[in-house]
């Protein structure tokens, strides 16, 4: 079997998901090596289910199902998914472990807008906005159907707004 | 709102791995990929010689083409899952994203895996064309050829299997009779759902499906003599005993659960079918308990093929209500949800909206999915009373 051809395919997968992987990871765990991590073990999952006689149709798709499954069993370990709970850990979105992610009151406010929305209306909106991913990719991800992931999405960009508008008047 | 948001979207945008990282990284996949490929065992295939020369010539033009469509379509040319005969997407589908996963099928058996997922996604392929009223004769045929073509190779790949390894051939054949049986009570259902509109090749390839089911049963009876002739590995038998008994109660476990959601006719016909199951497992049981290996390994077989039958009805029951309820869209509610998706584009660049569309879309969600009546997969499948007749 020639490797090469294979391995050359699955490395240019790699190269083109990785750095949207490891964002989206960093996103969610709000630590570099961590977020490093489950993007590597993505990459590899994925080519164990495909040695194993998986089919991947939408490798996309697959990783950041991968990744997501990935960031919910580390914070099972960690036992807590809260952010109050993160954040009396030492978890600083605009701190300086986020090297950048936000150094102002702003990215603060909007990180927290967006941690007060429900987990999966969230999680659209990241894969959305952030990952430039389609309506029907996240529901490829999540499994809900694309009509449901509009829905989450409205709802969702809906109640960021009165977030802003709220906050605006206080 | 806009400002913040993009302003944080910029700063999370510019978060990338480094160069090292990166380096590190393919490092890293580079050697579970040679790890793979060299622990892979080298059984020797009927088609060793022309069929891999034939694959691996193709596969730098594969490669070449794979590259230019990841680069040239931002990933969409992958976004093809379910897509369908007549589709755009359907030729990226079975001639590039199926490729990919035969080029990194080592193994006999998940060669094997791979043909028989093919062979089961030619027919929900034609179950939801079919069920939708789409499907004309000749993507008929070339589904029937098609399923045809990746049937007969699963069946090569577990024969070729067989000698070396008999236990991952019986799981790769009863992966296969689970599709047999599924999906002829799938279309059986539908052939009967479109009383007399459905004829010619589908019909064709319901007989084509129950002959390979049968061969399949054929295929493991032999087996089975032939296990009882030989002298098993107690401690391996013991072992993969102990493993089957764990998921048997694990999936008898989830195929409950679901029950719960379907209709009650539905459910009750899964949760008669779910208790033999249970019965075949606890007989299993007992005779491991006994020390009676082969037939213990006969009892989790067959249910094993039975619990991969209900797990493929109740993802049918999903997928074709689906089917049902796209055909169900009347033409005056399309301009509604064409509308709610011009909204949606239109609220991804803006992150504005109005509460309009969104109550919209759901009434259209609403409306559609109370307009098409539910079929039953499971009333067949359901274990038949034993009734003794004792009129003269």
């Amino acid at each position: 079997m020639d490797s090469k051809a294979t391995e050359t395919a699955f490395l240019d997968l790699h190269d083109r998901f990785a750095d949207p992987l490891f964002r989206h990871a960093y996103f969610r765990v709000s630590d570099r090596e961590v977020a490093r991590d489950i993007t590597q073990e993505s990459f590899l999952r994925m080519w164990d289910y495909l040695v194993s006689g998986g089919e991947v149709d939408n490798p996309k798709a697959f990783l950041f199902r991968v990744a997501g499954n990935l960031v919910i069993d580390h914070y099972r370990k960690k036992k807590s998914i809260s952010l109050e709970v993160l954040q009396e850990e030492g978890f600083d979105p605009a701190g300086t472990d986020a090297e950048g992610i936000t150094d102002a009151a702003e990215g603060k406010r909007v990180r927290a807008h967006l941690d007060a929305l429900p987990e999966k209306d969230r999680e659209a909106l990241i894969l959305r906005h952030i990952e430039g991913l389609s309506v029907r990719e996240i529901a490829d991800i999540t499994g809900e159907s694309a009509n449901a992931i509009s829905v989450r999405m409205h709802r969702a960009t809906k109640k960021l707004k009165e977030l802003f508008d709220h906050g605006a008047l206080h | 709102m806009e400002h913040y948001i993009n302003q944080f979207k910029k700063r999370l945008k510019s978060q990338q791995l480094s160069a090292d990282e990166r380096a590190s990284m393919r490092s890293a996949i580079s050697a579970r990929i040679a790890a793979s490929t060299a622990a892979a065992p080298r059984i020797p295939s009927p088609y060793a010689g022309f069929f891999t020369t034939l694959l691996w010539q193709r596969s730098s033009a594969f490669v070449a083409v794979l590259a230019v469509l990841v680069a040239g379509t931002g990933g969409a040319a992958f976004a093809s899952e379910d897509a369908l005969p007549g589709e755009a997407m359907y030729a990226v589908k079975v001639k590039v994203a199926e490729p990919f996963s035969s080029l990194v099928a080592i193994t006999p058996s998940a060669k094997a895996t791979v043909a028989t997922t093919r062979a089961e996604r030619r027919l929900k392929e034609a179950e939801v064309l079919a069920a939708r009223g789409e499907l004309d004769e000749a993507t008929a045929v070339e589904l029937a050829t098609r399923f045809t073509h990746s049937a007969d190779e699963a069946a090569t790949h577990i024969t070729t299997l067989t000698a070396a390894e008999p236990d991952e051939a019986t799981d790769a054949s009863t992966e296969l009779q689970s599709v047999f049986v599924a999906h002829g009570r799938i279309l059986d259902e539908i052939i009967d759902a479109r009383d007399g509109e459905i004829e010619g090749t589908l019909a064709n390839l319901r007989s084509n499906i129950a002959e390979r089911e049968m061969e399949t049963v054929r295929w493991r009876e032999e087996q089975a003599l032939a296990l009882h002739d030989s002298d098993g590995e107690e401690a391996a038998s013991r072992e993969a005993l102990a493993s089957a008994e764990r998921e048997a109660d694990a999936a008898i476990e989830d195929l409950r659960e679901r029950s719960i959601d379907l209709p009650q006719e539905d459910a009750a016909a899964l949760d008669s079918r779910v208790a033999l199951i249970a019965e075949t497992v606890s007989e299993g049981k007992a005779r491991h308990e006994r020390g009676d290996y082969d037939r213990a390994i006969e009892d989790f077989t067959r249910a094993r093929t039975f619990i991969g039958v209900g797990k493929r009805l109740l993802e049918a029951k999903e997928r074709l209500e689906t089917a049902d309820t796209e055909e169900a869209i009347v033409e005056e509610e399309r301009p509604v949800l064409a509308a709610n998706e011009a909204v949606q584009e239109d609220a991804a660049a803006t992150m504005m909206m109005t509460a309009e569309p969104m109550a919209k879309m759901v009434a259209t969600d609403t409306a559609t999915s109370t307009a098409v009546p539910e079929r039953s997969y499971f009333k067949a499948w359901a274990p038949r009373p034993i009734r003794i007749d004792l009129r003269p």
